[in-house]
């Protein structure tokens, strides 16, 4: 994983907005992880066109109070944690 | 905000081309008239507005319904996730490339071994080889393919064979589902519960797997209760995340629900399904703690198990609200101990009782 990576959310996987909790899904078969306000923020752009650095960047700028390697660190975390379990692939 | 359900699967039909020994669907049950599409459409419509976001197309066989097409689409116009749970009989390439083009998710695949023979004799039928060519169609398609194999006696040995196999299928998920002893399997049981010794092999080797494939195949690992000394919170606690509808309609907390005597369900379109869900006997019965026994409301676990699984209370005891015989503190317990000791001592082969269907005509 670096900065030039494309992180795309895997085929089996669909975000699904949830109107009663007001709260973004990722869905895959069977399964569903309901996923904050900033985990969905990223992964609205976890679909292939934007790089890793390109997708900080973005959230630095919806976030602006908060610090820059800290938005690095959470982004980098999910990301790396959902390619672990396969929901997320890096091109 | 109170209990919601997700998930909605929809038992299309219980026809089914195949006789599977370890069929979950009931043995027996009122021939009544499967609902027709615009029903089943009604029934997205108004599960959708509940808060369901996937929706299981499931059987018997849900390919034997013509207006398979339509129904995925309509699940699709709603934004429900489609996840088609099949046998992959009958299907033609064509037709599944229509289902995808209308907007279907997923397929779950059935497998029942990796030998051939074996696989032909336990679905009662020769459809190996053409369930081999779905999972390629299904791949050429790029649709994500989960398998599913329902491990018994006779197949749980061939774990690394199956995870070659998905390997070489490329799924992306693998369902090692250890039969439940309920509907056909618990008829079966005594034919089909594996050794203790051959369930925590298989289990070992699962393990293993999943360490090692994890970001390529996802591997689900389902133990059967009657290894576990607590019960498994059976459809994650009665009426709390799950709509089953049965094919004539029934609105159901788990799939073998109906055939528990004294219980009643409603039938879609009688009423507003968010009344069914909150209101009807049938989803209030054994929703909460109010009716577990005494030792089951007192123990730390209710809140894991939800009281473990309804019909396998009653299959083996014969009484609704006893505990589920699976816990280890269930005074019933020692009916899973003589399973298993049964399993550990058969040594000869004993005969399958197929399935009994309604043929396809």
């Amino acid at each position: 994983m670096n900065d030039a990576s494309r992180p795309t959310l895997a085929a089996k996987t669909r975000l699904r907005y949830d109107r009663q909790r007001g709260a973004f899904f990722l869905l895959w078969p069977e399964r569903g992880l309901l996923l904050n306000r900033s985990a969905s923020d990223i992964l609205q752009r976890c679909r292939g066109h934007e790089t890793l650095s390109s997708i900080v960047n973005a959230l630095s700028e919806q976030y602006p109070h908060t610090g820059h390697h800290i938005i690095e660190e959470d982004v980098h975390r999910l990301i790396r944690e959902l390619s672990r379990r396969g929901l997320l692939t890096l091109e | 905000m109170g209990e919601r359900p997700y998930t909605l699967t929809a038992e299309l039909t219980y026809r089914c081309p195949l006789h599977c020994a370890y069929c979950s669907n009931p043995t027996s049950y009122d021939d009544r008239p499967a609902l027709d599409t615009d029903q089943w459409c009604r029934l997205f419509t108004e599960a959708e507005a509940m808060g369901v976001m996937q929706v299981n197309l499931t059987g018997g066989e849900p390919l034997l319904r013509s207006d398979l097409e339509r129904l995925i689409a309509h699940a699709h116009r709603l934004g429900l996730y489609t996840n088609l749970i099949t046998s992959g009989v009958p299907l033609s390439r064509r037709r599944l490339a229509r289902l995808r083009g209308n907007g279907l998710d997923a397929v779950q695949l059935s497998l029942q071994s990796t030998e051939p023979v074996l696989a032909d004799r336990l679905a009662g039928r020769a459809v190996h080889d053409q369930k081999l060519a779905v999972a390629r169609w299904t791949q050429a398609l790029r649709i994500p393919l989960t398998l599913n194999i329902v491990l018994h006696r006779d197949n749980i040995e061939q774990i690394h064979d199956i995870m070659a196999l998905a390997e070489d299928l490329h799924a992306e998920r693998l369902e090692l589902a250890n039969a439940q002893y309920l509907g056909w399997a618990l008829v079966n049981r005594h034919v089909l519960l594996p050794t203790h010794e051959q369930l925590e092999e298989a289990r070992r080797i699962a393990h293993a797997a999943r360490a090692r494939l994890e970001s390529r195949m996802e591997i689900l690992f389902v133990t059967p209760d009657y290894y576990a000394d607590v019960p498994r919170a059976c459809m994650d606690g009665w009426g709390r995340r799950h709509l089953i509808v049965s094919p004539d309609g029934l609105i159901l907390p788990c799939h073998l629900a109906h055939t528990l005597p004294g219980v009643t369900f409603e039938r879609a379109g009688t009423r507003p399904l968010l009344d069914i869900w909150e209101q009807s006997d049938g989803f209030t019965r054994f929703r909460g703690e109010a009716w577990m026994a005494d030792r089951c409301r007192r123990c730390e676990y209710r809140t894991v198990d939800f009281g473990g699984c309804r019909c396998q209370a009653f299959y083996l005891t014969g009484r609704l609200e006893a505990m589920d015989p699976v816990c280890r503190w269930s005074p019933d317990h020692h009916l899973i101990e003589m399973a298993r000791d049964a399993a550990a001592k058969r040594s000869e082969e004993a005969p399958l009782r197929q399935r009994e269907l309604h043929m396809v005509p």
